[in-house]
This record gives structure tokens, sequence and C-alpha cells, in this order.
């Protein structure tokens, strides 16, 4: 991939507050930076309440800065005559799967954005099989969607984005009311799209998901506190548990061996690394 | 001897049976559930855990089979089925929208007073319940709408344990919650199951949360059930477990693989804690060794 490192998303100095009859209310992003190359699979990490979802919101423009900058490929989120392009070229995907979906068949509601932008019909068709190729549920055009489960809800609202030919897909916590064979499914698509060169912002509070990105970056009370690899991210133990976040088991383990005064590698984030990491420790086996 | 608190003989379920969107949800579940167990339930999604649950207290009417609580069949007599739903309590998945009353403490109470408790009795059954989940007495005032969702969860599930329930059903408690609110919530429920004694079933997706939870794991894979015994028993079936999409505990899986390499460890490690005093223990006996 490679691309020149052109910043598709980037946040300069953000500060957000909401407010609430004029009154001043909490600051919830507090002088955040933050820029994501064209690309990449970001992972942002946080407790609820730590401003992730703000934060997703300010990526095309559903909520406006209260101070500093958004630029989505270098538009400013608060030009107004741009927001459409804006919302074009960043698609969102929310929590709940079942306040995505507006129409009653699969196919009807992935073709529900192209129609909006006015794209020939010739085009939308092309566009729905190909966003229904991506997100598996080609096999499920016809289908009502009230029928479908929740994951596969969230591959039909997922679709339904890429219908609109984004740049850039941010979800927020898209896994959080799935399943875990659903969680994997939605996983599993948005890496092929990532690795089809489209840019992935993954809101998340599932670590397992977050070792899968290229960068993870951890927030908390409205500011990144830590922004490196998955592996160097989840060394940091401590760290994570005091703000509340779980550790995968892997991890831990090796952590507290590590406490123990005992020297094996911290950065074991999959079994297979941790079952590796315990035989270098173990040494060979007896007999 | 006495009766298990639950139990299913030949329990079926179909949903629009003779249309054309007939589903069989459970077929044959013959079950039985002793007092006192923390039973994990887990499946994947359409497995038929939602039908069961809502078999157990009434909410769905068997279309074969019986579902008996404390030994009694309870569809043998319709005007007796409100007694069954207070002896076994169910909260639903995201119970926080359910809230209704205008301030924390009505919705709690609204359990207790439709079994027709005095005052007295609703309001220590108010208070115990809030308690148990960790609301102060300052927020029984507060409008259940003012909360955080996480607090909204737990004034829902405090309704349903005011009703002090022989059995409480909790399906997916801590489903879209963080870490931080998800370990809170489990540990008041294992809070109130060690205080109560009483049955309870956690339905989740989480295979940590069940082995360090439950004592018993029930596992439901298309329609019936697959394995329903200790947590040790269950987990030690990892294929089968597998088989059905379903993982085991990722410590779990490290442990596994350990011993198929011919490591001499445990193979019930669910918990970081154990898996470090496992390899603690190899490594004391390897340095002995030499």
């Amino acid at each position: 991939m490679e691309k020149m490192a052109e910043n598709l998303l980037e946040c300069r100095d953000l500060v957000f507050r909401y407010s609430r009859e004029g009154q001043q209310g909490e600051t919830v992003l507090k002088d955040l930076s933050l820029s994501v190359p064209s690309g990449q699979f970001l992972a942002v990490l946080g407790h609820n309440g730590c401003g992730k979802s703000t934060l997703a919101k300010h990526l095309n423009g559903i909520l406006l800065p209260t101070e500093g900058t958004v630029l989505v490929e270098g538009i400013d989120t608060r030009d107004d005559e741009r927001i459409f392009d804006i919302r074009q070229k960043v698609g969102m995907v929310f929590q709940n799967p079942d306040n995505q979906i507006v129409a009653t068949i699969v196919e009807e509601d992935v073709a529900f954005a192209p129609e909006n932008l006015g794209v020939p019909p010739e085009e939308i068709r092309q566009r729905v099989n190909w966003a229904l190729e991506q997100t598996g549920m080609a096999s499920r055009r016809e289908s009502a969607t009230y029928q479908l489960s929740g994951g596969q809800k969230q591959r039909v609202a997922i679709a339904g984005v890429l219908a609109m030919g984004p740049d850039c897909i941010v979800l927020d916590e898209p896994t959080a009311m799935l399943d875990p064979h659903g969680r994997r499914r939605i996983l599993a698509t948005l890496r092929e799209l990532n690795q089809a060169g489209m840019t992935v912002v993954l809101i998340t509070h599932y670590m397992d998901e977050a070792a899968q990105a290229d960068r993870v970056v951890v927030m908390n009370d409205g500011e990144i506190l830590m922004d490196d690899s998955p592996a160097a991210v989840f060394a940091r133990v401590e760290e994570l548990q005091a703000i509340g976040l779980d550790v995968p088991q892997t991890a831990e383990l090796l952590h507290q061996l590590r406490r123990e005064g005992i020297d094996c590698p911290e950065d074991a984030l999959t079994v297979e690394d941790c079952v590796e990491a315990l035989c270098g420790l173990l040494g060979g086996v007896d007999r | 001897m006495s009766a298990p608190v639950i139990e299913t003989r030949g329990l079926g379920y179909v949903y629009n049976p003779g249309l054309p969107t007939e589903k069989v949800a459970l077929r044959d579940v013959n079950l039985q559930i002793e007092r006192g167990e923390f039973v994990g339930v887990i499946g994947q999604t359409g497995s038929g855990k939602s039908t069961l649950i809502q078999q157990l207290n009434g909410l769905l009417r068997p279309t074969s089979g019986q579902v008996l609580i404390d030994g009694e069949d309870i569809w043998q007599d319709k005007e007796q089925l409100r007694r069954f739903r207070f002896k076994v309590g169910l909260c639903f998945q995201y119970p926080e929208y359910q809230l209704f009353e205008e301030s924390v403490y009505k919705d709690i109470s609204f359990g207790p007073k439709n079994m027709g408790l005095s005052e007295g009795e609703v309001d220590a059954r108010v208070r115990d319940a809030a308690r148990f989940v960790g609301l102060g007495e300052e927020m029984l005032d507060k409008s259940p709408f003012e909360l955080s969702g996480g607090q909204k969860r737990r004034v829902a599930i405090a309704g349903v344990l005011a009703m002090d329930p022989e059995v409480l059903i909790l399906d997916e408690p801590t489903a879209g919650l963080d870490p931080r609110g998800r370990d809170m919530i489990l540990g008041q429920i294992r809070a109130y199951h060690a205080e109560k004694g009483n049955t309870v079933l956690l339905v989740s997706h989480s295979m940590e949360d069940v082995a360090k939870f439950a004592t018993k794991v029930l596992v439901l894979n298309d329609t019936g059930v697959l394995l329903y015994g200790t947590v040790d028993e269950v987990f030690s079936r990892a294929e089968e477990i597998r088989a059905i999409g379903l993982g085991i505990p990722q410590i779990t899986q490290v442990f596994r693989a350990l011993r198929q390499r011919g490591y001499p460890v445990s193979d019930t490690v669910y918990t970081v804690a154990q898996a470090k005093g496992e390899i603690l223990r190899l490594l004391a006996e390897r340095g002995a060794a030499r």
C-alpha cells in the first residue's frame, strides 16, 4: 500500500464542549490532535465517556469543533458548502444495527444513499452489487431487512455506506450488540476492505478487535493517552487497566510473569504468540 | 430429595406453526437445573437461548412438552401462571429501554407492588435491591432518564431483584457496556447470588465471564442442549464447542496447546491467576530438577 502520507483525516487542537441552553457544558475533547493517513486501519479504544464517540462524530461533520479544526481530505468540516462532499468521503456506521436500516429489502437499503446522490441507475446497480459482495451479503440481497440477525444488519449498514463510494469508513462500536460470530464477520469484512485500500477508523472497547488494526489510539478523559502499534499499546497492561480497559488474557499473563521477575516478552497478543513465549520460557519437554 | 428448581420435559417450541414462516426454535429439550446453581448459558444467536428463557417463566407456551418450576408444571392451571412469573425473574437484554416510571424508586417498586406486598415490605425490597446494584439512596428520587446508560441498566436489574425471585435469569446483562461497567454488574450479581443462595441463569457471549462466574454451563446449539455440566466438564470439550462456532477462554486455549506439546500443565485453566500459578509451579519444578 504505502501511498504518499497524505492525511485523509486531520484533527488539530480539537476542543469540544456540549452546550445546553446557552450554558457551557462539560469539555468532552480537550485539545486533541490526530492525523489518519489514507489507507490506515486505526482503532480508537477507550471506556464509556472518554470522548471516543464524540471524536467519531467530528470525522464527518455530525459535530463541529468548539475550538480547533477537523479536515477531511483537506476540507474543513465547518465549511457548510462542502458538508455533503465530506459525508460522501467519510461514511459512518453506528452501534445499533436497528437504527440504521431504512428500507425493508436488503438491496433497496443499500441503494438508498446512491439514489439520493443522483447516481445513474446502472451505476447504482453496480455499486450495490459490489457493496453486497464486499460484505458477504450478496446471497441475502432480496431478504427482508427485519429478518436479518444483528450482525447481518450491521453488514448491510456497512454495505449501505460503501455504496456511497467513501474513501474512509468510521465505525462507532459496530460490534457492541453482536454475538462473537457476528463480531468476527464484521472484523473480517473491515480487514478485507482495508486491504483493498479503504481507510478504516474503528471505535471499540474490545481489545481483540483493536489488536487487528495497524495503529491503536487509546483515549481517556477527552485526551489521547497512547498512540502506537497494537503490540506496544497492549504491553502497557497496568495503565490500560487503570483506565478501566481490558487486556487480553495472554498479555496479562506475560505481564504478571514479568512482575515475578521472569524474563518473557511483553507483546504476545495472540494465543500462538503466547504459547511460543511460554515454550521458550519452559524450555524442552521432559520425557 | 427435592425436585430440581427448573426442569423441562420434552420441551419443544415452534414459532408461527402452520405458516410459511414456521420455525422450530426448541426440540425435545430435557433439562434439570438444581437449586442454587449459577448457570452460564451460551450458544450462538439463533440457538434457542432466548426462546428457552422465555419458556421458563411462561412468556411463551410450549408447543410440546412441559416446563416445571419446583416440580410443578407452570401451565397446569393458567390462573396460577402469575405465581411462577414471580418465582422466575427475567431481565431482558437492554432492559434500560423498559424503564418507565418517574423515579428510580417507583420503577424498582413496580414488581414487588404487583406482588401485593405491604408498603413496608415493598420499601425494604426496593432499598435492598438498590443496595445490591450499588445505587445510593440519593439516586432513588431521580428520574431514570437522568441517569447514564450503565446506571439505567442497574435500575432495571434492581427492578427484577426486588421481586426476590427464586430463579433470576439475565439475558446478556453486560451487552454494550465497557469493561468497567461489565465487571461492576457481574460482581454485583455474584454478590447477590452468594448472599441469597438462589438460582441464577446468566446468558452470555463471553466465555471468560462464564468461566469466572458460573458453577455450571449450559451450551445450546440448533434448537437443543449440546452440553450441560460443570465449567470443567464443558470447557474440556473444546472441540465440540468450537465446532458450533463458540470459543473457549483465550488462556484455556494457551494451556491446551501447551499440553498438546507435552508440557504437564492442567487443562482446566480459565483465569490469568490460575495460569500464572501453573507456570510458576512448572518453573519451580524444573528449577529443582536441574
